[in-house]
């Protein structure tokens, strides 16, 4: 990085924790802290739910995703659009007239207080985690641009997100969030013309280039249910765990709560059922245009430095050189099979093109023999059997690509989605222990300064949580895979808890409790049962809520309706 | 039909353009694959 890209850095760190921290007002008040007083228009909580949806795992690992195997991921947000109409139509108006913090508050009032617990515990966890995930991954990005150790970089992210997050609540959350988004987006763009000024070729050409070997199929109308991504995963699985997040996990309901009203807060819902898949197509689309970049813009044989200077470090380092060599001849007979593709894919059916065609789908598969057998060389030195690059492969596009100043901006964009995301789902974590756990079993009569300060103690206390997940979660393979896997295990089951509560009028206190575990103790054996484990993670939201809602049903009839479903008054806290 | 509470705006409208505006996105990257492959 050079001065101008500091200076962007820096001043952006500043600009958006002092921001963050002047945006603030009323969070002496406990309403004020949670839930700005109701008081947000409808436009920032939108962009605050897309903020906090899209994390730097969006940026980084979504990128690397689609330069390595194509627009597939998609299909994950297919679900998206309906869960919000949906939402809209019923959470969001019951939530937001029920007058609750958190969403588990109204479990109790319709089960009772363990069916809450457990609910709220459930999400504690999975946050905790997902969030260490989304913190890790602009760690690592830094960590190579500064030569820092992992850890420091960690806290570099964490600690100012703590620190506004603590002070600020709610409201310095969602304002950020807003600034954040336009940062992305204005990044992004400019990420796209500086890949585009950069390919050899017309980007209509450099697309049919990269569609040759798949990258542009983004349909699979496969009706496998081992391949992750197919447009039935999408629209079935997606549909169930984008109900659950937006619908039943605090991270998002919490965003919602903060608008001006019940339409409002509908409002914000339907920003992302609009501009989310054009959103993410759009970042996919970025990835694959940086693998064509990387067609004819030399790139290394691994996008891990740290790892390539262990393997030199080491006694196969011969090998490897070799290895680089090869690689390097490849590129060459790559480049210009590519070349002679865009040439003559304006008449696909002439011979011309179908020698082209197959000559550099050749040239791709031979360089990517040679990329593998390097991943077998890390492997065997550095003793990591899950090594992947894929999560370098952009950060590798803008430290060596990227114009001065606009370097700096791009990676203050990865900061700001890592910010964003990490501010909301700290926020959430600390308003779900301090109402669902502090006031509700350690000290209900708790006057309002300590429960703010509780309150604000809890953020730190996620946040350093977070910062150490982030730790230990840098080598987890795809970022956006884990965090959506992880997510997974557990969505479906609270999805069914509250298909049971709003839906099921039979539906007890013993039945959803032990359907929620039912639901949670089924996906974790469908997930790591050796002959199902490779059912894609978009379907253990689906299997989650059915056995949750059939068993937690069957139960509720078994020992009998004991509590009716009450009308939503005042919330129990 | 059933009166919508005070102060609230019947979205149908909104959300039938979302599953609309859905349909012709995932259309539109259908024609991205097949265009481009």
């Amino acid at each position: 990085m050079r001065w101008l890209d500091w200076v962007v850095v820096v001043t952006y760190l500043v600009w958006i924790v002092t921001s963050g921290l002047r945006a603030s007002r009323r969070t002496n008040e406990i309403d004020g802290y949670f839930r700005a007083n109701r008081s947000l228009p409808w436009w920032a909580v939108g962009l605050s739910v897309m903020a906090t949806q899209l994390s730097a795992i969006t940026l980084v690992g979504t990128t690397g995703k689609a330069y390595a195997d194509g627009m597939k991921f998609v299909q994950f947000y297919f679900g998206l659009p309906i869960a919000m109409v949906i939402l809209s139509m019923t959470v969001v108006p019951f939530f937001y007239r029920a007058n609750v913090y958190t969403a588990y508050e109204y479990l109790e009032r319709r089960f009772d207080l363990k069916t809450r617990t457990l609910a709220a515990f459930t999400f504690l966890i999975q946050r905790a985690l997902s969030c260490g995930i989304i913190i890790a991954a602009p760690s690592i990005i830094l960590s190579i641009v500064l030569g820092w150790p992992f850890g420091v970089t960690i806290l570099v992210i964490g600690l100012p997100v703590i620190a506004y997050t603590m002070v600020g609540g709610v409201q310095a959350v969602t304002w950020t969030d807003v600034k954040q988004m336009g940062i992305v987006i204005f990044a992004m763009t400019s990420v796209v013309v500086v890949l585009i000024i950069g390919l050899p070729v017309s980007t209509s050409d450099a697309l049919h280039v990269a569609g040759a070997v798949g990258r542009l199929q983004a349909i699979d109308t496969s009706l496998d249910l081992h391949t992750d991504y197919t447009l039935w995963s999408g629209l079935i699985g997606s549909l169930f765990l984008m109900l659950s997040y937006f619908g039943c996990d605090q991270s998002q309901v919490q965003r919602y709560l903060t608008a001006k009203s019940v339409d409002s807060a509908r409002h914000s819902l339907l920003v992302s059922a609009f501009a989310k898949i054009p959103l993410q197509a759009g970042i996919l689309l970025t990835g694959v245009l940086t693998f064509c970049f990387f067609l004819f813009n030399k790139n290394p044989m691994l996008f891990n430095p740290v790892y390539e200077r262990t393997v030199l470090a080491s006694q196969r380092a011969g090998e490897y050189r070799a290895l680089e060599t090869e690689f390097d001849q490849k590129f060459q007979v790559r480049a210009a099979a590519a070349k002679g593709l865009a040439a003559t894919q304006s008449d696909p059916s002439s011979p011309a093109y179908a020698t082209a065609r197959e000559a550099f789908r050749s040239a791709q598969t031979e360089i990517a023999a040679v990329r593998s057998k390097a991943v077998t060389l890390v492997r065997d030195v550095t003793g990591d059997t899950t090594y992947t690059d894929t999560n370098y492969v952009f950060p590798t596009f803008i430290l060596s690509y990227m114009p001065i100043g606009l370097m700096g901006l791009m990676i203050a964009a990865i900061l700001s989605a890592a910010m964003s995301a990490s501010s909301g789902e700290l926020n959430a974590l600390a308003t779900a222990t301090a109402i669902d756990v502090y006031r509700r079993h350690i000290n209900p009569t708790a006057p309002d300064a300590a429960f703010l300060r509780f309150s604000k103690m809890s953020t730190a206390f996620w946040g350093l949580f977070a910062c150490v997940a982030a730790y230990y979660s840098a080598n987890l393979g795809s970022l956006i895979d884990t965090v959506n896997k992880i997510g997974s295990l557990f969505y479906g089951s609270i999805l069914g808890v509250f298909i049971l509560a709003l839906g099921v009028k039979p539906a007890n206190g013993h039945g959803a409790f032990f359907g929620l575990i039912a639901g949670l103790v089924s996906v974790f054996i469908v997930s790591f049962h050796p002959e199902t484990k490779t059912i894609s993670y978009l379907w253990h939201n689906v299997i989650g809520a059915v056995v949750c809602v059939v068993v937690g049903t069957a139960i509720s009839l078994a020992t009998g309706s004991r509590r009716a479903a009450p009308a939503p008054t005042q919330p129990t806290r | 039909m059933p009166s919508l509470p005070t102060g609230e705006r019947d979205l149908s409208r909104t959300y039938a353009l979302v599953i609309l505006v859905e349909a012709i996105v995932i259309g539109a990257l259908y024609w991205l694959g097949a265009h481009f492959s």
